[in-house]
């Protein structure tokens, strides 16, 4: 459970709108793949056993498979650790002013950005693919004006009621006057002298 | 001739161990310091650390069997 007084340099009167990880599908994909990577040495075993059993009761390959398997299973196990958190600590957060995304790229890399939201120029939603369409996940792009230019919402559940809501919450801020849209229609005026 | 003592390959594996042991805190604080508690953190937390347990207790049991200052000829 995410709760509000957890969203970075909160600003007053600041509201959890949404708060998205990726879709669980994408972490059940991953726990799949190290899932295969345990089983490898438990037919690795079987595959000695039946064609070099010797290697299983000898003085040196005995200690030496024990070891290799205890290490191969500890860091299968930490690299399964690793891939939980990568996708339990990678959050987008939308309030009814801002919107941020918390990134954790690797051990030592965490950045966190964001946008008020009267920024952001156009919210497009998108769903590609036969299993993003089956589990009902995809990508929000949220573009904007700032330093960085695009937000992307990778693998979120239903994108299309992600952007419905951030373009709700859009109509409803008031935007800043664009200078450059005032003077445009004055260079423009024809003048008749 | 080649003499290998099987303390080399114990000792290989202890370093490796603590190697493993530091990213494991690290990514445990991770956790700690940028994630929340929920259930599901705890959950992957103690299914973390009670697989280390478990790993690191089923080598020590089929190890201790072993005579480590044994020497290997090749």
């Amino acid at each position: 459970m995410y709760f509000e007084h957890h969203i970075p340099n909160r600003q007053k009167d600041e509201k959890l709108v949404l708060f998205i990880r990726r879709h669980w599908i994408i972490i059940i994909g991953h726990y799949s793949m190290y899932g295969f990577l345990a089983a490898i040495p438990i037919g690795l075993y079987y595959f000695i056993k039946y064609a070099n059993p010797q290697y299983l009761t000898g003085e040196f390959t005995y200690p030496l498979l024990l070891l290799l398997a205890s290490l191969y299973y500890l860091y299968v196990l930490l690299f399964f650790f690793h891939a939980f958190l990568d996708y339990y600590l990678d959050v987008w957060i939308v309030t009814n002013k801002r919107i941020i995304n918390i990134e954790q790229k690797g051990l030592f890399n965490r950045v966190i950005s964001e946008h008020e939201l009267d920024k952001v120029q156009d919210v497009t939603s998108e769903q590609k693919g036969v299993f993003a369409t089956i589990f009902s996940f995809g990508d929000v792009l949220v573009q904007t004006a700032g330093e960085v230019p695009m937000f992307i919402f990778r693998q979120v559940d239903n994108p299309f009621e992600v952007a419905k809501t951030i373009n709700h919450l859009l109509k409803d801020i008031p935007r800043p006057i664009n200078p450059l849209q005032n003077k445009a229609p004055a260079q423009q005026t024809p003048t008749n002298k | 001739m080649i003499e290998i003592s099987l303390y080399l390959l114990l000792g290989t594996y202890a370093v490796l161990v603590v190697i493993f042991l530091i990213f494991a805190i690290i990514n445990l604080y991770h956790l700690i310091a940028f994630g929340f508690i929920s259930f599901e953190s705890f959950f992957m937390t103690f299914i973390f650390i009670a697989g280390i347990i478990l790993i690191l207790f089923i080598t020590y049991k089929l190890g201790i069997e072993i005579d480590w200052s044994k020497t290997v000829t090749f």
